[in-house]
């Protein structure tokens, strides 16, 4: 099986199963763009990835190397959250730092998969709760005066009396 | 290029992603979170979630084609539209009425109606109170919070006839209107099983429906006649309108200017308070088989239901009154049932559903669309239903066999 060198921002590298790698369109593209074959020992750049970041990628990768692709087009379909398998709940349960990383990876590498159920997992973090709490969970200030917040309430009267 | 250790100076934070990023997580958060709390969070979030693009995309996506009633009107506007308030009303909508076996508590009251239940409205105090009349010639106040089923108020004797309609004229007071050729104003706040009416305006024959507003009240008559009121002055009458042949079925009155009647002469006639005069008449379908039975405006459409299995839109911007669609509704008993879905109540009190209700005791929970999709069936007692009102997540329901049932979102 063909493999691939994947080098993270800080300059480790790590080397991949293609077919696993493949999950990541931005991947794919690169080598494809560049013709790189089953011998070569060029090595993929990923500048925005660090390694403990892209070894949580890989694993993620690896763990879906059989699902069927993600549906290209999410017209009209519910977003739901409350589908999240419990193997992702699992790999998911890290510090929040790591979790906005790997959105950022996913991003980056362009893995719908891994994109879609870390924004789920955020949104669950967001769901249902307060303003308050909502800074609180994501240690945001707030920066609206008094004057301001009214406003806003007023621009959201109708949400009152529905 | 940047060297590694320059790519990533900050900590990430919600804050800091980039901006497709942020919304792609707004996707999967409800706009009720949304609007109610990130929106507040601070001023980056607000000008993010404040955009009325972001929600014009999320009502799209969610109805991908299909006509939407009140994107179908003259005086729609893309860009002012409120989508904003359109998506939280749909999604909350469905959210309440997809799942309403676990999302709402059910209670019927039962007990002091002996005869058909023809009215029934919710008071405009966030619809914690209800008002149910009947064939009984009683009226019944209602707490909805209340899981006992006693009525606060049990009035026997109201009217001396059949009462056929109910209507908040204000926030403490209501009307009542009867067989016995009376329209009642009554006091909400100290309403009892002693309470007189505050005012009674008498019609020439049996009243079959009552609408009003600020200082105007209108009563639709057994003859075929329109009667209209000035509680300030409920001696005489402001006008009298003959623009039908036989008895008028509802009323609904049109933003401020406008009366619309629904007639058993098969016709609906739309008339122009500022002069009194007649606008239009017209029937709901040419060959004009079908009898329009209950209406009900929001944002600029007035929704008709028919005696006939179809509901029909009618475009109400700018005094125009054109039909804009008429859809058949699926029979209660499948569309093989022989049997016709008869609407005898319609409600819009909102963009996220249409309610409607009829003859096998079904209540549609239906999403503003053309077609409609169904959102909930919901067949409880089986019982004709007469009278719906919905207000706040709270729906209540008159039934032919004296029952009145509420739902609330928990």
């Amino acid at each position: 099986m063909p493999m691939i060198k994947l080098q993270s921002s800080d300059g480790e590298v790590f080397q991949v199963d293609f077919e696993i790698a493949k999950a990541s369109v931005t991947i794919k593209t690169m080598v494809e763009d560049l013709g790189l074959e089953e011998e070569d020992e060029e090595i993929v750049p990923l500048p925005n990835v660090n390694a403990g970041i892209l070894k949580k990628v890989i694993q993620w990768a690896t763990y879906h190397k059989d699902d069927p692709p993600p549906p290209e087009d999410d017209e009209g379909r519910e977003k739901r959250t409350d589908d999240i398998s419990s193997w992702d709940a699992d790999f998911l349960k890290v510090d929040q730092g790591t979790l906005f990383e790997l959105i950022l990876a996913a991003n980056y590498l362009d893995i719908k998969g891994l994109l879609d159920v870390t924004c789920k997992t955020v949104a669950n973090m967001i769901k249902g709760k307060t303003p308050e709490e909502i800074r609180k969970t994501f240690n945001i200030k707030n920066d609206f005066t008094a004057a301001e917040e009214d406003q806003v309430r007023k621009e959201n009267e109708w949400c009152e009396e529905k | 290029m940047d060297s590694p250790e320059d790519v990533r100076v900050d900590k990430v934070s919600l804050d800091s992603f980039p901006i497709e990023v942020f919304l792609m997580i707004c996707d999967y958060v409800d706009a009720n979170t949304l609007i109610q709390s990130l929106m507040f969070v601070n001023k980056q979030f607000y000008g993010i979630i404040g955009d009325n693009y972001l929600w014009k995309r999320r009502a799209l996506r969610k109805y991908n084609g299909s006509d939407v009633a009140f994107m179908l009107t003259d005086s729609y506007n893309e860009n002012t539209f409120n989508w904003k308030q359109f998506v939280w009303h749909t999604e909350l909508e469905e959210d309440c009425w997809s799942n309403y076996e676990t999302n709402t508590t059910n209670t019927v009251f039962r007990g002091p109606h002996f005869s058909e239940v023809d009215a029934v409205i919710l008071t405009k105090d966030r619809g914690d109170l209800c008002l149910s009349a009947s064939r009984d010639r009683s009226i019944c106040l209602w707490n909805t919070l209340d899981t006992v089923t006693n009525p606060v108020v049990h009035k026997s004797d109201s009217h001396t006839g059949w009462i056929w309609d109910l209507e908040t004229y204000d926030e403490n007071n209501f009307l009542s209107c009867s067989w016995d050729s009376s329209v009642k104003l009554w006091n909400l706040s100290n309403f009892s099983q002693d309470s007189e009416p505050l005012l009674t305006f008498a019609a020439d024959t049996a009243v079959l429906s009552i609408t009003s507003k600020n200082n105007f009240i209108a009563a639709g008559l057994y003859t075929p006649k329109v009667i209209a009121f000035d509680p300030r002055e409920h001696e005489k009458r402001l006008f009298e309108l003959n623009a039908h042949t036989r008895s008028i079925i509802d009323l609904c009155l049109v933003e401020d200017n406008y009366l619309v009647s629904l007639s058993e002469d098969k016709t609906l006639s739309i008339c122009d308070l500022r002069t009194h005069s007649t606008l239009k008449s017209l029937h709901l379908t040419q060959r004009g088989s079908k009898f329009p039975m209950c209406a009900s405006y929001y944002d600029n459409v007035l929704f008709i239901g028919d005696s006939r299995d179809y509901m029909h839109w009618m475009d109400c911007s700018n005094g125009m009154f054109d039909m804009l669609k008429t859809m058949k509704l699926l029979r209660p008993h499948g569309n093989d049932s022989q049997r016709r879905y008869k609407l005898n109540s319609i409600k819009c009190t909102n963009y996220g559903s249409i309610i409607t209700g009829g003859n096998e005791g079904a209540i549609y929970i239906i999403t503003p669309t053309c077609p409609p999709r169904i959102i909930a069936k919901i067949i409880d007692c089986g019982s004709e239903i007469t009278s719906i009102d919905y207000q706040n997540n709270t729906l209540v329901v008159g039934y032919v066999n004296s029952d009145v049932q509420v739902w609330k979102k928990k």
